[in-house]
């Protein structure tokens, strides 16, 4: 940690893993909203498809950003993700209970599974880094 | 004033913490909460169901109406100081009693439209309103898991340490009450949505 006397009111740049994880939540959203708005007939899946592939490169976007990113406090990262990945876990699999249980199955369980996945990567990974980012590192 | 402010910080602001993030008796009762939870869904219990979305719903909207609208307005005038001891009682609670509220709520909802045959019926009547339902909430959980949440984490985090940063703190702190003033907003249309379809 540096150690200053500066006033410091933390990171307010605008970042790239912010705006990627934020476009990955709004394509998982798209893709789930086209198989919902369809029920209880079957959805074009190919909509769906789409908006997943999208969240998926933006995660892997993400994820490689945050690895790249030099000086970024790592272990505060960690040990805020992996709270939040507890959370996001019982919260995506109470998801996936209500969903399997009103007997979803097939592509769209696959889709939704799929996108609950993206949540529980994308979730801690953004509130992690919210944390992250405003501590000053050396490394 | 400065001075004095900056003794106030140095007397009155909590030292850094190792216990706990959140109380442990909270995530107890949350994990009580959420169980229940999961036997009314198996069961099918429309009194249960009914019960977790209300309840839960309710709670939801009223917190997001109070911080944004009486809370925000009343730590604004408070100093850095005060803001830091209030903030640090109000984001642990908050920290475990929104996550569980959230998904009552929406497990609740989602299940007691299922139950209420919103979704067998081929475009049903209600068909509209609750798509436009999950838009409010699709709205809703993107402000509140990108901007809302992560506010209250760096608060917490920030109040852990030995000497915490009052300027990120304050900064987070108007993050976090502007966008639940925003959430109380979209509640409200929440609230026209979910009284038409309750009386149609």
């Amino acid at each position: 940690m540096v150690n200053t006397t500066q006033p410091y009111a933390g990171d307010t740049k605008s970042s790239p893993i912010i705006a990627c994880i934020i476009g990955t939540v709004i394509s998982c959203i798209l893709a789930a909203g086209i198989i919902i708005a369809h029920i209880p007939e079957q959805a074009p899946i190919w909509g769906s498809v789409l908006w997943v592939c999208i969240a998926g490169v933006l995660t892997i976007t993400t994820i490689v950003l945050i690895v790249r990113k030099k000086p970024f406090a790592l272990k505060v990262f960690f040990k805020v993700a992996k709270w939040v990945f507890l959370y996001i876990l019982v919260l995506t699999g109470m998801g996936e209970y209500v969903i399997v249980f009103d007997g979803t199955r097939g592509e769209p369980l696959v889709v939704i599974t799929i996108i609950l996945l993206l949540f529980l990567v994308n979730i801690p990974m953004l509130w992690g880094f919210s944390v992250a980012r405003h501590e000053r590192t050396s490394n | 004033m400065t001075e004095l402010a900056g003794n106030q910080t140095a007397a009155s602001v909590p030292k850094s913490q190792v216990g706990p993030f959140v109380p442990l008796w909270g995530i107890g009762v949350a994990l009580v909460v959420i169980v229940t939870l999961i036997v009314a869904i198996a069961n099918n219990s429309v009194f249960g169901l009914d019960f977790f979305h209300v309840f839960a719903g309710a709670l939801w909207i009223s917190t997001d109406l109070f911080m944004g609208f009486i809370i925000g307005p009343i730590m604004n005038r408070l100093d850095i100081p005060a803001r830091m001891v209030f903030a640090k009682k109000l984001m642990t609670t908050m920290m475990v009693a929104m996550p569980v509220v959230v998904i009552c709520t929406l497990t609740a909802g989602w299940q007691l439209a299922r139950v209420d045959n919103f979704f067998t019926a081929p475009y049903a009547p209600q068909h509209g309103w609750i798509l436009a339902a999950l838009i409010v909430v699709a709205l809703l959980s993107i402000l509140a898991y990108t901007f809302l949440e992560p506010a209250n984490i760096v608060v917490l985090m920030e109040l852990r340490k030995s000497e915490p940063n009052g300027l990120l703190i304050g900064r987070m702190m108007k993050r976090f009450l502007y966008t639940a003033g925003i959430l109380g907003v979209l509640q409200l249309s929440i609230i026209i949505i979910m009284v038409r379809l309750a009386t149609w």
